[in-house]
């Protein structure tokens, strides 16, 4: 196929023209995944007229944007070819500190200062272990998932911690007419959006994910590009975790619990591969939306909420299943 | 004896290769019959047709007294051929006397596994070829020869009457091989017919009744070891001098610019010295497994090294990383460009720029600076490819190979290890490789490549350094070195 193609057109062609980049858009997995969104909601609107409301709209947006924000950090280690399953107890284990400290101190400002720092360092643990052992990062984050669980236990002795009134803003506000969580969401995916196209670390994260070896043998200091991209992971879960404790206005020994399904289920869907080196700032945005779509439509179909975890882990299934295909075709 | 195989007129492509043209070959009961040729002479294909991996295209295949059409990997064993490949294909972490009644463990009356039965019948056959091992050991704790004899063992633990050895001696020492191979006339004596692939001609005069020669896809001779000599052999596997597809232009060779100084890894590459002129290509030689790879991982930093130390142009440049290795100047191009060299799935201009960026290390990434870069790399190797945007994996061998040869030029290396340059790649896509590595040496860049591609290897090369079991033996001048004395000194006649 070689002869047709670029040389004998000069620079010009490889180059690929906006036309062409607009046709090659609509037949990729984000065009196809764009699409399927459409489909669903006048799926869903058919049955239900509430759904195209603006309303809710913001609901769906309020509902996933906090497992958005945690699917990005997933999103991002996973494109670097590694897992995060632990990140659901850092929620939580974040959030406690964040509400202990809160509730003795009465301050704001410390407590939030160091909750940032222990999501940064719960990441870079993960980060570290991965990176030094060699060992399947699905397993090293399962094992300190079991850990940094019992911490919360040991620090919160199984209790709940009321905030009492205090921080309520950042879950709860709104900026104009659109909660704030919802910002946060949109300036994460900008960040990460950044970060991946212009930013020799993200760049590096594709390398890296797509073949180790041979990035390594392009001069990239894989160990560090990991426990990097954990600690950027562990600080992205910070703020979700944050965000969500002011939105609840409490902190639950269990209040991450299952945001690592959510997130993996998010980023799946979005087509992040499995396998690392692929995946989309955007294919991560639409991830979230099909998935709070998706949830959304099932509680306005009245399906009883203890369905949902059979629901995500469908979706994990069926997501797998049709990247793994995709893949074999190649 | 009985004549247990006969091949004639086989036939075997593949897509632009054929890789067995009218092939005669026939093997009796308890003879060893070897076969000789260079890599890619066809040895392989014939085993893995035999061993029933590969369907052969046209021509007859008798065992015994049946007819074949083709030979399944069930079929093939149910017949009695049984193939201990180059890599010993072994569990570690169970005992010899397992590894041995793998697939077919001894079981006791209650169908369990019957461990006494197992140990007590393998040190039989362990000791049937005089062999000295303690089966009840586990695989990883034994020697490379014992492990071979376990491969040899567990083929012979099922009814065989066709033994296959591909290279059973590559990994061991002289001493060692001397044990294998009165293991090997044991075998002999049983009956079975050997045939026996080694390209160590040494050890094939040693054990051979008759003697083989392929030679890219086709048979030159068979002769009695009897009838034959070496010289004769060796001449055959080179065969009559193809025309040279590339010849270097005159160029001037000038002052020592690069020197490798003991260089040592126990058991990989020891104590070797080298050095390289301005405007030189300097050529490693030798057999797969001599210790040429394990150099070139040394040189670049991948793996630890005992000793030893790189100077270019009076600066010690020695790496203990790649990243090290790649900031103080080298380049490095691997054998495998799939699974070392290139990040297939991502596109031709992020797998050029990726070393040139690690050397920069810029925050931000200046994207319309990266694509004329990578615009003006692809036209100057002339890289067929669709947009910059295509995914590597859909170019083909040559061009690939120039997507990793384009990102050390962007580099700007100035030491570039090439490991099999042009491997698997076509031959007018070999030739502009070859025009590009001479004008890399012309521009001053020590280039240092490997190759068991002979004739590139005598057609490139100012000078040849010879490996052979971790030492270089040899250095001679390309414009003196033959085929012929290449293969003596990589085999040890």
């Amino acid at each position: 196929m070689g002869e047709k193609l670029a040389n004998s057109k000069g620079s010009e062609g490889l180059v690929p023209s906006k036309k062409s980049r607009a046709r090659e858009f609509i037949f990729s997995q984000s065009g196809f995944l764009i699409a399927f969104i459409i489909v669903l909601s006048i799926a869903i609107t058919m049955v239900n007229r509430n759904f195209i409301k603006p309303q809710n709209i913001l609901n769906v947006l309020g509902q996933i944007s906090i497992a958005g924000i945690v699917a990005v950090g997933v999103g991002l280690i996973l494109i670097s070819g590694d897992f995060d399953i632990s990140v659901g107890s850092q929620i939580s284990l974040d959030g406690a500190i964040l509400a202990i400290l809160m509730t003795r101190t009465g301050s704001v400002l410390l407590p939030v200062i160091v909750m940032i720092f222990t999501g940064a360092a719960l990441g870079f643990i993960n980060g570290v272990i991965v990176a030094k052992s060699k060992c399947a990062s699905f397993i090293i984050t399962l094992g300190t998932r079991a850990a940094y669980h019992g911490l919360v236990l040991v620090a919160t002795k199984g209790r709940n911690f009321p905030l009492q009134g205090m921080f309520e803003t950042l879950g709860r506000g709104k900026i104009g007419f659109i909660p704030i969580p919802i910002v946060i969401f949109f300036l994460v995916l900008i960040f990460a959006y950044f970060l991946l196209k212009y930013m020799r670390f993200g760049r590096t994260l594709y390398a890296v994910g797509g073949n180790r070896t041979a990035a390594y043998l392009s001069g990239v200091n894989v160990d560090t590009i990991k426990i990097a991209v954990y600690t950027l992971c562990g600080l992205l879960v910070a703020l979700a975790s944050m965000t969500l404790i002011s939105k609840l206005g409490a902190s639950y020994p269990n209040t991450g619990d299952g945001y690592e399904l959510q997130a993996l289920a998010a980023v799946v869907v979005g087509g992040t591969s499995l396998w690392g080196g692929k995946g989309t700032a955007l294919g991560l945005f639409l991830g979230v939306v099909i998935f709070g779509v998706m949830s959304n439509s099932l509680n306005m179909m009245n399906v009883s909420p203890y369905f949902r975890e059979v629901f995500i882990g469908g979706i994990i299934i069926v997501a797998t299943i049709l990247s793994r295909i995709g893949e074999l075709k190649k | 004896m009985e004549k247990l195989l006969d091949i004639r007129n086989l036939n075997k492509g593949f897509p632009g290769v054929q890789a067995l043209s009218d092939i005669d070959f026939d093997l009796y009961g308890g003879e060893v019959h070897c076969l000789v040729g260079e890599n890619g002479a066809g040895k392989s294909t014939l085993v893995e047709i035999l061993a029933g991996n590969y369907r052969f295209d046209s021509g007859q295949l008798h065992i015994k007294a049946d007819s074949y059409s083709y030979l399944s990997p069930s079929k093939s064993l149910t017949i009695g051929i049984e193939t201990v490949h180059q890599e010993d294909q072994l569990v570690l972490s169970v005992t010899a006397a397992e590894n041995i009644y793998m697939g077919h463990l001894p079981m006791n009356r209650l169908g369990l596994f019957n461990l006494r039965k197992c140990i007590k019948d393998s040190q039989v056959l362990v000791d049937s070829l005089g062999l000295h091992l303690d089966v009840s050991e586990l695989v990883s704790e034994l020697t490379p020869v014992e492990r071979k004899t376990v491969c040899i063992a567990k083929a012979l633990s099922r009814r065989v009457s066709i033994l296959i050895l591909d290279e059973p001696t590559a990994t061991l020492g002289l001493d060692e091989t001397k044990i294998l191979l009165d293991g090997v006339r044991r075998i002999r004596e049983q009956g079975i017919g050997i045939i026996y692939i080694s390209h160590f001609i040494n050890e094939v005069f040693d054990i051979a009744d008759r003697i083989t020669v392929f030679k890219d896809g086709k048979k030159v001779a068979t002769h009695l070891r009897s009838r034959c000599s070496k010289e004769q052999v060796i001449g055959e596997m080179v065969g009559r001098k193809a025309g040279h597809i590339f010849i270097r232009p005159e160029h001037k060779v000038g002052e020592v610019i690069f020197q490798v100084r003991n260089f040592t890894r126990k058991g990989a590459a020891e104590d070797i010295n080298f050095e390289v002129h301005e405007g030189e290509i300097f050529g490693i030689g030798g057999l797969i497994g001599s210790g040429r790879t394990e150099l070139a991982r040394l040189m670049f930093g991948i793996d630890r090294r005992d000793t030893g130390n790189i100077i270019l142009r009076g600066k010690d440049v020695t790496p203990n990383t790649p990243i090290e290795a790649i900031r103080n100047g080298f380049g490095y191009l691997t054998e495998d460009r799939k699974e070392t060299g290139l990040i297939l799935g991502r596109p031709v201009k992020e797998n050029i720029t990726i070393a040139e960026m690690n050397i920069r290390r810029p925050v931000l990434l200046d994207l319309p600076e990266e694509r004329n870069q990578a615009v003006k790399m692809v036209n100057s190797l002339r890289i067929m490819t669709p947009s910059l945007e295509q995914v590597v994996i859909n170019l083909s061998g040559g061009n690939q190979q120039k997507v990793v040869l384009a990102k050390w030029m962007l580099s700007d290396v100035d030491v570039i290890i090439f490991d099999e340059p042009t491997i698997g790649i076509d031959v007018g896509a070999k030739k502009e490789i070859y025009e590009l590595i001479d004008d890399m040496a012309l521009k001053g860049k020590v280039i240092v490549m490997i190759s068991s591609d002979l004739p590139e290897l005598l057609a490139l090369s100012d000078r040849i350094g010879i490996m052979r079991k971790g030492k270089m033996v040899k250095i001679i001048k390309g414009s003196e070195a033959t085929e012929e004395s290449l293969l003596k000194y990589s085999t040890g006649v």
